[in-house]
């Protein structure tokens, strides 16, 4: 193959040559590492190297899609010919262009060579030394069912007929661990999973202990009474709630109807010291972006601040369609259309305290560490959720004992507006594609917890 | 065959011998797929395009080693056989080995391919699904439909001499219905598919699908509440499948079982169900949506009797899962494309047919749910509990289907339920489905005949 930006740019001559009016062509490429180990042996190690390109064409008004992995000139004129013949079957879509965007913010750069020169044996060697790490942390340890090594490495090349060329890399590095804890009849798996783009600084992560030690300290946990109670949610737990809302604050599903938020900006939504951010330009985030995915320059966006809702994330045709500027907000890959991510999305609060001195203020709470059924159990339509729940009661301003089997229910949108203390551990959860989420812990005032059976 | 020559497959699987490795396999692929989605009365997006790439694998002992790449050529191929072959020593005493074409029974016929539909065929088949559905009630609010098609090339080499290949091509209608009634919403769901050409869309009276779904929707949304508790449910054929799929099927595959996680992992012999429950995962049913020729490490398909009579005969073997466990290969060996190494999978799996009719299953509770449609829901794996959701549910009272009812699931665990399956019907229905696990999402079907279960926990609202 020849070089990725000249193969690129060639395609956008093949398409407008194909009948396209105008054509916009992304080419994704990466490598990847995967390593799992099992009682100290390497169970399975995984090699990856990948790409695929991807047009998306504009004819008539009409959008049409079409991609390749086979990387040769006739694999790409062949791919050229099946989008611009998917255009015609489209509707007219009014907000759909393909331009030109001026370049965006200068942000550190998000790929390392040093992780690149990792021998491959040292990292079997981390792998090996988590799993050991988390066994012998206590002999209630039996079995790490999941513990491994993973890297990736990809770069994007963006180009259009309006005269835009784009390209950026990124690599990084993750351990994780789950161990199992048994003690009588209680089972526990704890998790805990470190990401990094330093080699050095991820080998000084205690991810086998701390994942042994939230297995552990979930052992003989039992249900609480049905009630209602005031709920701490663990800084990762409320990055779950986070991640299965976001979609509330798209453009897309605010066109489409699939959000009560449609029409609410300049609304008040959550506690006014309550900020949720969505920044693709934070410096050493991972998966920071100067440009998005059409090209569009990030930026800081502030969704939520005073407690106010300030608007939808947008693509370039949303936000055309909804009469508002484009925030940086494109996403696809070379398989999918052209849709709608954030990228460096979290929480943020005016005046955190720590933990433990939020926790000595509750007489009695749920402090929630992992949440289940986020798939089925939560409604992105309105907010919703009604979720399986392990964790620990707090009484007398200490955890008193595990808590598992309890449902806590309530919904994302009125929690924000009863966050009544925001901890001092942000944290940034592992990143997911092209989106990390970010949360501190949280309490919310009361919510309604079924217990027992 | 065009995607992998047998010279290049041959030096992948040298290479990777000197390596020491105790098994070795190279999968290559070339996928052409094709989707449209009509919504909103018209189609709002076609998207079409290739995938093609391979997969290197080697064993060492029980260890598994991996690449894969989408360049094809002799070089990247090799580099990849390279990678995998770090993980072993260099054996000077390599077996040599000899590709010899797999001769497979291969009852499978595609008649119309997809690149010789019009295309506009597809948009009118949609439109007249569309308005099929809006025109039930006024309560349909919007009709999501669409018809996808893959056309896949497999080849296989591997280290037993294996030099084997497939075209396959699988085609499916989806299509939602929802309905509105002030601001509650339901939607109902149809989506046939086929290991077919697109004959079988063809074939299908895609209007009466349509109203079908309508209807669905329609008595959902002017359904009242299911009431909790613990009642006798009355499981409806075809997508009831779906809880012995996920709460006993990931069970009875050497993914679980040689980890030890499967509650079922010391069972062979044993009576897990009563003496009506047979249970079966067959790969080789003409046209079926999760059957293929060969499956993707080259094996043969093969009809595997899972649960027979209550007995638990077998569980669903891939290689590996052979090598780890003793148990032997049932040609279970899946992947959803070349970015994942193979592992055991379910392909059709059913609960076989029995003799009751539904009217005898039905009067024989006093009290309960028939869920004649079941939904979405999620099993913890390690203990088989399970929730799901009914998609579509009626009262049985005195023995009669009465209202209908909405908002309720089923909870229980997948060993228990299968001892608490009392009646099995005769009303055996198939219902395809895309199921998501370690080796990917690969096409596979759920299925049963109606079947009593004495008393299952119900989640509703009182």
């Amino acid at each position: 193959m020849d070089a990725p930006a000249s193969v690129v740019s060639a395609a956008v001559d093949l398409a407008l040559d194909a009948g396209s009016s105008s054509a916009e062509v992304l080419l994704s490429q990466g490598t990847s590492v995967s390593i799992r180990v099992f009682e100290g042996q390497v169970d399975s190690l995984e090699h990856s190297q990948s790409s695929g390109l991807g047009f998306r064409v504009i004819v008539d008004g009409r959008e049409g899609y079409a991609h390749t992995e086979r990387l040769d000139e006739d694999g790409i004129r062949s791919a050229a010919s099946w989008a611009v013949q998917n255009a015609a079957l489209g509707r007219e879509d009014k907000g759909a262009a393909i331009s030109d965007f001026p370049d965006g913010p200068s942000i550190a750069p998000s790929f390392t060579e040093e992780l690149a020169s990792v021998p491959l044996s040292d990292k079997v060697d981390l792998a090996r030394k988590v799993e050991e790490d988390a066994r012998s942390t206590d002999p209630r340890i039996v079995n790490v069912p999941h513990v491994g090594y993973y890297e990736g490495d990809f770069e994007l090349f963006l180009a259009n007929s309006a005269g835009l060329e784009r390209s950026r890399r990124a690599n990084y590095a993750g351990i994780y661990c789950v161990p199992l804890a048994v003690e009588g009849d209680s089972r526990q798996t704890g998790y805990k999973v470190e990401v990094s783009r330093s080699f050095p600084e991820l080998k000084q992560k205690p991810v086998g202990s701390e994942s042994a030690r939230r297995a552990l300290d979930l052992l003989g946990a039992s249900p609480i009474d049905t009630g209602s109670i005031p709920v701490v949610f663990e800084n990762l737990s409320f990055c779950d709630l986070l991640s299965t809302f976001i979609g509330m604050f798209s453009g897309k599903a605010a066109e489409e109807g699939r959000t009560v938020l449609a029409g609410r900006s300049g609304e008040r939504i959550a506690r006014p010291g309550i900020r949720i951010i969505d920044d693709a330009t934070l410096d050493g985030g991972f998966v920071s972006r100067p440009f998005d995915f059409e090209g569009h320059p990030t930026s800081r966006f502030e969704l939520v601040s005073g407690g106010l809702f300030n608007g939808f994330m947008h693509n370039s045709a949303t936000a055309r369609r909804a009469g508002v500027p484009g925030t940086g907000h494109a996403f696809r890959g070379y398989k999918s259309p052209l849709g709608i991510a954030p990228s460096n999305c979290f929480v943020e609060g005016d005046s955190a305290v720590p933990l433990d001195s939020f926790l000595s203020s509750c007489s009695r709470a749920l402090m929630v560490v992992q949440l289940e059924g986020l798939h089925a159990g939560a409604n992105g339509l309105n907010g919703d959720f009604s979720l399986g729940a392990k964790g620990f009661l707090v009484e007398n301003g200490k955890r008193s004992r595990p808590v598992e089997g309890v449902t806590v229910s309530g919904n994302f949108l009125s929690l924000l507006d009863s966050v009544s203390s925001v901890a001092d551990d942000f944290k940034f959860d592992t990143p997911g594609g092209t989106t990390c989420f970010g949360a501190p812990s949280v309490l919310v005032d009361g919510l309604t917890v079924a217990g027992g059976s | 065959m065009s995607i992998l020559s047998r010279a290049s497959a041959s030096a992948v699987v040298s290479r990777l011998l000197q390596s020491s490795a105790d098994y070795a396999e190279i999968y290559a692929e070339e996928s052409r797929s094709r989707s449209i989605r009509f919504i909103d009365r018209s189609v709002e997006r076609a998207m079409s395009g290739i995938d093609r790439g391979a997969g290197v694998r080697a064993v060492f002992g029980t260890n598994q080693v991996y690449a894969y790449t989408s360049d094809t050529s002799d070089d990247a191929l090799m580099r990849a056989a390279d990678a995998v072959a770090l993980a072993g020593s260099a054996s000077s005493d390599a077996p040599h080995v000899t590709l010899i074409p797999v001769d497979v029974d291969n009852p499978h016929v595609f008649l119309v391919s997809p690149d010789d539909v019009p295309s506009g065929e597809r948009v009118d088949l949609l439109a007249a699904a569309d308005a099929s559905a809006r025109s039930f009630s006024s309560q349909v609010s919007q009709v999501d439909a669409g018809i996808s098609e893959t056309v896949k090339d497999v080849a296989i080499a591997n280290s037993d001499g294996v030099w084997a290949d497939d075209h396959r091509s699988y085609v499916r209608l989806s299509l939602t219905a929802i309905a509105q009634k002030g601001a509650e919403k339901e939607h109902a769901y149809r989506g046939p598919g086929a290991y077919a050409g697109f004959e079988f869309i063809r074939s299908l009276d895609i209007p009466s699908i349509a109203a079908d779904a309508a209807e669905s929707a329609v008595r959902s949304v002017n359904a009242g509440y299911a009431p909790p508790g613990d009642m006798p449910v009355v499981v409806g054929n075809g997508f009831g499948g779906v809880i012995f799929h996920e709460a006993c099927g990931h069970a009875l595959e050497t993914t679980s079982v040689a980890k030890k996680a499967s509650v079922f992992t010391d069972k062979l012999g044993l009576e897990v169900g009563r003496s009506c429950l047979t249970a079966i995962d067959d790969g080789t049913m003409p046209g079926f949506w999760g059957s293929t020729a060969i499956d993707d490490e080259g094996s043969p398909t093969q009809r595997t009797v899972l649960i027979e009579n209550g007995v638990l005969k077998a569980f669903m073997v891939d290689r590996l899962g052979r090598m780890k466990t003793g148990h032997p290969m049932s040609g279970s060996g899946r992947r959803s494309s070349y970015r994942y190494p193979p592992t055991s999978r379910m392909r059709n799996t059913y609960i076989d047919r029995g003799d009751a009719s539904l009217d005898d299953l039905i009067s024989s509770v006093d009290s309960g749910l028939y869920a004649l449609r079941m939904g979405g829901g999620s099993v913890q794996p390690s203990t088989g509990r399970f929730n799901f959701s009914v998609a579509e549910g009626f009262l049985i009272k005195s023995g009669r289907i009465a209202e209908p009812v909405r908002g309720a699931t089923l909870i229980g665990s997948g060993p228990e339920v299968l001892l608490r399956i009392a009646r099995v019907g005769s009303d055996l229905e198939h219902s395809e489905g895309i199921c998501g696990s370690v080796s990917g999402a690969v096409p596979t079907t759920v299925g049963q005949p109606t079947i009593l279960v004495d008393h299952l926990t119900v989640g509703g609202r009182s």
